[in-house]
């Protein structure tokens, strides 16, 4: 047998895996098309008894980027109600074309049938559970689809007997609810963008079989949208692993071309504004623009919205009544430790962390340069206020990798005081209740809520999902013995500078240049991974040591912290900042290109729970109250109000 | 020297000493006159001090059920009438009160408002949770006059027993009589007594201790130290040979904490010299009894390598409900695992930074966020009012003291008409001047001068004096306030510098007219180079002046660091010249207001 379907991965991970993949496709099309005599690749051909297929084009009106990759950027005009591939604008008729060659091997003129299969292959749950050799129990999640009409089952062909390949086109394309479920049928509408088409890279696997061997293929499988036992049956396990490899007549063909999808917005594209994230109230629209608003373009077409963050109304800051340029200015450590020790309570500005409270006032989006800016305001006497800023992605997706171009602002100044912000690039979830549940959690359930305590009650699934960068001036939680660092109670005596100016500890002043990357998956404190733990705990991942952290048995997260030089990551004209977001691992990493990415963060389904349901990505420049961040060398209280705007671009965001 | 000029001289000099006096007597009759507010933070009883646990108040502005009749502030207060005898209650449970262990005595301030003399009661009552009465006083609400705000102040002493974290402490008016009368802005001080140090009055005691076991002062069971491989220095702990116990801190709850001990942090650097060492930095407390209040540890649990120092951190929350003065905590190491180890630089700090002192802010955050903040008259917070340092040269001061005394006028008769100053140090003059065309200071040697002009300080003493100012009773400095007017924006106006340093350096730009005071805002500095903010030295003066132009005071600040052990701001008998802070004198004025 010539060279079978391949798919390509970048990580050696990737690579390792698809190896064992591609051994099993060739080993599985070999025993499944054990009729064929013709030891050929799909452009070749595969024969059983009845027919001979070659020349099996998936995408044959979709230009190549090489022999065998294809790859399209998702189109975000008008994309509300979905992602579709391609769009109307991609290709003439909004669909791709797939054609094959098949020819008549008996003596009589026969009708043979065909159906077309795509699958995501990036993100992922291997078909054949190779520990009990049947199905894997989580592979009903992979994405994948057929006709987008999923009562069209398979479509007859007669194919004379005449020795000759017969050309068959046709058409298809990738939508979301692809199995058209349920699940995402609300009001009798199909909101098919609930199950957005995945990103990264997918195969294609025509079937073609005889009448008689048609009827032995279940429903379940000819028609995607039914289930078998209430689940679903992938049918690529079904033709590669289980009984759809037995059929004599029938060849599955996986075509050498594989399809590579790429989101990438237009960041230039505006910035819309959702009532909701303003309290449904009425609110100022006079900084309305033209790419930034409400008009329908911008409803219809931009690809992000103005983000405001969620302030816990109760956590009040009483703040030092300085306003000061941290970054620019000459602020030092000795001035945080006088202002931290002689302002009077009467003196102090209380104040909750505020949020935009007029929209677009502080996100632009820059069509030119297809950048978006966000800005913390500046503040002044009578106005103190310190405001987080930020944006979101309008459309969900389930996994992916998500990778922002990014210059944010510089969180440490040249004596390395720390300005307040928060740096953050994160996923959360897109909401919307049991449409976008995760998967259960078999032990114990879920915490219920994001916000409640450790009283809260436990459920066997909840929407909310969150996977974070948060970049901020903070000591790392592992190794345990350090941690946390002891620092010397002041004293607010005048005469004596030593009483008040004390110096921090040694494990804080050694990386005293540094921020550190906080990378976090919010997993409810689901106990079903197999080795969740409390406390500080090592995982591996390519010959690296990481620690993860979670604080107990109820917390609902779990928190990996890399320390990193904050002028390498904020001082430049830019850096990437990457969240590798798999079905059963999260991978953070950063880097000056995209060349040059580094691992800062590794977690799997081992440790954590780990989300598929479909989430949005946000980039913000938010304050935090420290408490959330124990021994945190400077309190949020103790940091002044800013003096001037401070500013973070976003140049680019790529998920693949 | 002339007989005339002399004379003059002895005149200016019997002026100052006088107006000294004045001045003296003035801020003693006004501090005697502000008497009639408590204070409840300073004065001392045997070993302890009073300290002010926490203060409640309310002045009725947003009392539903408060009259619009009269108010002492605000528009509000609460009426007593013939229908109500008991009136307004404050009522506060005993463990929301910070340190309520260390609680002996509550004042109450309030104003009352009457017609005529009254029968009417304040009312301290302390139930327990079921309600049960556990102690009752009172104190007669005596009004001094009738139809104006009196100001009354009552103080309730508490006996221990009657201080349970359950309890719950009542406060109200008794209006025995069924009068009519009113009362408003009612402070509740609960106050506590504190162990005295020498430190200011805010703070506990010392709370931060290391160990570098060079010597064994402050530790017990110091068998273990030894010449070894150390940390740091040359000693540290051996604990080698199966030895099980690191040298003990025991410190009394009340040396360490003037109030509740709710935590301690600690940290050793340990270097196991066999593989999977257990050593667990402990803590412990118990009481009079010798019986165990607590006890926590945190293990190396086998992790640190060996021949390697590593930092074993901990953090104990104590039970401090259950934490009397007297308990002992005691912190060592306990070698679990009997491996040979060392280990070196122990570190405790006891409790946490004491809150900041002062009331909480009286600012609402919404007026904030709609931009509807309207600053009170000189109340907090304050417009930050920058003097920015001047690039002149000041060789020839830089040795100036805030030991020494000065002088500043204008002394020379000269065309720029630019203050000098005279410096006195060991009853020696020297008097400087400054050159607009060199600009630096340069000591005048040899040439006659005269103080016939009223120096910067009288002038401001001739509107400090002002009997309008002090009959509406408008600006009360502190007794330790110093003074300065001048014209600080260069706006043609005069202004006040209101200088003091008692807790912190404290400046601020006051500005005044005929009948009342304005505080413009807090001054801060800038243009010095690194930390070298005047604000942060120990011992500073200022020397207030027109000494670059005629259109703009500008302010000398001399700012040196302390080397006494009991440097109480006043005289250092060894300056200390602090390489990250040095020794400095600069001039500052205000660039743009």
């Amino acid at each position: 047998m010539a060279p079978l379907p391949f798919l390509q991965g970048e990580g050696s991970g990737v690579r390792s895996y698809k190896a064992k993949y591609l051994f099993f496709f060739s080993f599985s099309l070999l025993l499944f098309s054990s009729c064929n005599t013709n030891n050929t690749s799909v452009n070749s051909s595969l024969t059983c008894e009845s027919f001979s297929l070659q020349n099996f084009n998936p995408i044959s009106n979709w230009q190549p980027d090489s022999a065998s990759h294809k790859s399209i950027f998702i189109d975000y005009e008008n994309a509300n109600s979905g992602f579709v591939l391609p769009s109307v604008r991609q290709t003439k008729e909004g669909t791709f074309t797939f054609d094959f060659e098949i020819k008549n091997n008996t003596s009589s003129n026969q009708k043979f049938y065909y159906k077309i299969y795509y699958q995501n292959e990036s993100y992922k749950f291997p078909e054949l559970d190779s520990t009990t050799n049947k199905e894997h129990q989580l592979a009903e999640e992979n994405f994948y689809g057929s006709w987008e009409n999923t009562s069209v089952l398979f479509k007859e062909i007669t194919v004379n007997a005449d020795n000759g390949f017969h050309k068959i086109n046709d058409a298809f394309r990738i939508n979301g609810n692809p199995r058209n479920e349920e699940r995402y049928i609300q009001n009798g509408v199909n909101n098919r963008w609930q199950r957005n088409p995945r990103v990264g890279e997918y195969s294609f696997m025509l079937v073609v079989v005889s009448e008689n061997d048609l009827k032995t293929i279940p429903d379940f499988i000819q028609n995607i949208h039914q289930k078998k036992n209430e689940h679903f049956a992938t049918p690529y396990y079904y033709y590669l692993f289980g009984d759809g490899k037995q059929l004599k007549n029938a060849v599955a063909a996986i075509a050498a071309t594989t399809l590579k999808v790429i989101a990438q917005p237009n960041l230039g594209s505006g910035i819309y504004i959702n009532d909701n994230s303003f309290g449904g109230k009425p609110f100022d629209k006079s900084y309305y623009c033209a790419t930034c608003g409400q008009d329908s373009n911008l409803y219809k077409n931009a690809p992000i919205q103005q983000f405001i963050n969620y302030v816990d109304a109760s956590t009040k800051l009483d703040n030092i009544p300085v306003i000061e340029d941290v970054l620019k200015g000459n602020y030092s450590k000795m001035d945080y430790n006088w202002n931290k020790s002689f302002y009077t309570k009467d003196e102090l500005i209380p104040t909750i962390i505020q949020t935009a409270k007029h929209p677009c006032q502080t996100v632009f989006s820059d069509p030119k340069e297809k950048k978006i800016v966000i800005k913390n305001p500046g503040t002044k006497y009578g106005e103190w206020k310190k405001e987080s800023v930020g944006i979101i992605t309008r459309h969900g997706l389930t996994y992916g990798k998500y990778r922002v171009k990014i210059k944010m602002t510089e969180l440490i100044n040249k004596n390395n005081v720390w300005n307040g912000l928060t740096n953050a690039i994160w996923l959360i979830t897109q909401g919307g209740g049991d449409w976008n549940f995760r998967r259960n959690c078999n032990k114990d359930g879920y915490m219920a809520t994001y916000w409640g305590g450790h009283d809260d009650k436990r459920v066997p699934a909840v929407d909310y999902t969150e996977i974070d960068f948060e970049i901020l001036k903070t000591p790392p939680y592992c190794p345990d013995n350090a941690f946390p660092p002891v620092y010397k109670n002041t004293v607010d005596n005048n005469k004596d500078i030593n009483s008040w100016n004390v110096k921090m500890p040694d494990e804080i002043l050694n990386t005293d240049d540094k921020i550190t990357v906080a990378c976090t998956n919010w997993d409810m404190a689901c106990h079903e991974p197999k080795n969740f733990g409390i406390g500080c705990n090592p995982v591996e991942y390519k010959g690296q040591t990481y620690y993860a952290h979670r604080w107990d048995e109820q917390y609902r997260a779990l928190t990996e912290k890399k320390e990193e030089n904050d002028d390498e990551l904020f001082a430049g004209k830019f850096y990437y900042f990457e969240i590798d977001w798999r079905p059963t691992e999260i991978i953070w990493r950063i880097g000056a290109s995209p060349d040059k990415m580094r691992e800062v963060g590794y977690m799997n389904d081992k440790i954590t729970s780990i989300a598929n349901n479909q989430m949005l990505l946000i980039i913000t420049q938010e304050y935090h109250n420290t408490k959330w961040w124990p021994g945190t060398p400077y309190s949020q209280d103790n940091i002044p109000f800013p003096a001037n705007d401070i500013p973070g671009e976003v140049y680019e965001l790529t998920i693949e | 020297m002339p007989q005339t000029k002399f004379k003059k001289q002895i005149f200016v000099f019997t002026f100052i000493t006088l107006c000294g006096f004045a001045a003296s007597y003035f801020f003693l009759k006004k501090k005697n006159q502000h008497a009639s507010i408590p204070v409840v933070s300073t004065s001392k009883t045997d070993s302890a001090s009073v300290v002010e646990l926490l203060t409640t108040k309310i002045d009725f502005e947003n009392e539903a059920t408060a009259s619009m009749e009269k108010a002492a502030s605000g528009k509000r207060s609460y009426k007593l009438t013939p229908q109500i005898e008991y009136g307004y209650g404050a009522n506060k449970m005993t463990k929301d009160i910070p340190d309520y262990q260390s609680m002996n005595q509550i004042i109450v301030e309030l104003k009352c408002w009457i017609k005529k003399k009254i029968d009417a009661v304040y009312v301290l009552s302390i139930e327990d949770a079921s309600g049960k009465n556990i102690w009752w006083d009172s104190n007669p609400i005596t009004c001094e006059k009738n139809e104006t705000w009196s100001d009354v102040h009552f103080t309730f002493k508490l006996k221990p027993d009657a201080i349970k974290p359950d309890y719950i402490i009542k406060l109200y008016p008794w209006n025995k009589a069924k009068e009519e009368f009113f009362i408003d802005d009612i402070s509740v001080h609960y106050n506590g007594l504190g162990t005295t140090n020498n430190l200011s009055e805010h703070q506990t005691s010392t709370t931060n201790f290391f160990y570098d076991f060079e010597t064994t002062e402050g530790l017990t069971g110091t068998e273990t130290i030894k010449q070894t491989t150390a940390h740091s220095g040359k000693m540290a702990c051996d604990l080698s040979g199966g030895k099980e116990y690191g040298p003990l801190v025991i410190k009394n709850t009340s040396t360490v904490s003037t109030g509740s001990l709710k935590k301690i942090s600690a940290s050793v650097w340990v270097y196991p010299l066999k593989d999977n060492p257990v050593a667990v930095l402990t803590a412990s407390i118990s009481n009079s009894k010798g019986e165990s209040v607590f006890w926590d540890g945190k293990s190396t649990n086998k992790l640190f390598t060996k021949n390697k120092w590593t930092k074993l951190n901990a953090n104990f929350i104590l039970p401090f409900e259950k934490i009397s003065p007297d308990d002992k905590i005691q912190v060592n190491v306990w070698n679990k695992s009997r491996t040979d180890l060392i280990i070196d630089d122990m570190e405790i700090v006891y409790g946490e930074t004491p809150d900041r002192k002062g009331e909480a802010s009286t600012i609402d955050a919404n007026t904030i966020y709609e931009k509807q903040f309207v600053p009170q008259k000189n109340k907090p917070p304050f417009q930050t009012i920058y003097f920015t340092k001047q690039e002149i040269n000041t060789s020839s001061i830089s040795n100036f003291t805030p030991n020494d005394e000065f002088i500043v006028g204008d002394f020379i008769k000269d065309k720029n008409n630019l203050d000098e100053i005279i410096c006195i140090r060991n009853g020696k003059t020297v008097l400087f001047a400054y050159s607009p065309e060199t600009k630096q200071f340069k000591a005048v040697i040899g040439k006659s001068f005269s103080i016939d002009s009223l120096v910067t300080f009288n002038k401001s003493m001739k509107y400090f004096f002002s009997p309008r100012l002090l009959d509406n009773n408008k600006l009360i400095p502190k007794s330790t306030d110093v003074i300065f007017i001048g014209d600080y924006s260069g706006n043609k106006k005069q202004e006040i510098l209101e200088f003091n340093s008692d807790w912190r350096f404290d400046l601020k730009l006051i500005e005044l007219n005929k009948t009342e005071y304005t505080t413009l805002g807090a001054i801060d500095f800038n243009g010095y180079a690194n930390d070298y903010n005047p604000k942060y030295y120990e011992f500073t003066k200022i020397l207030s002046g027109n000494f670059v132009t005629t259109n703009k005071t500008s302010i000398i600040i001399i700012s040196c660091n302390c080397a006494d052990a009991n440097f109480n701001g006043k005289h250092c008998n060894q300056l200390e010249n602090n390489p990250a802070l040095p020794n400095s004198v600069s001039l500052y004025s205000i660039e743009n207001r």
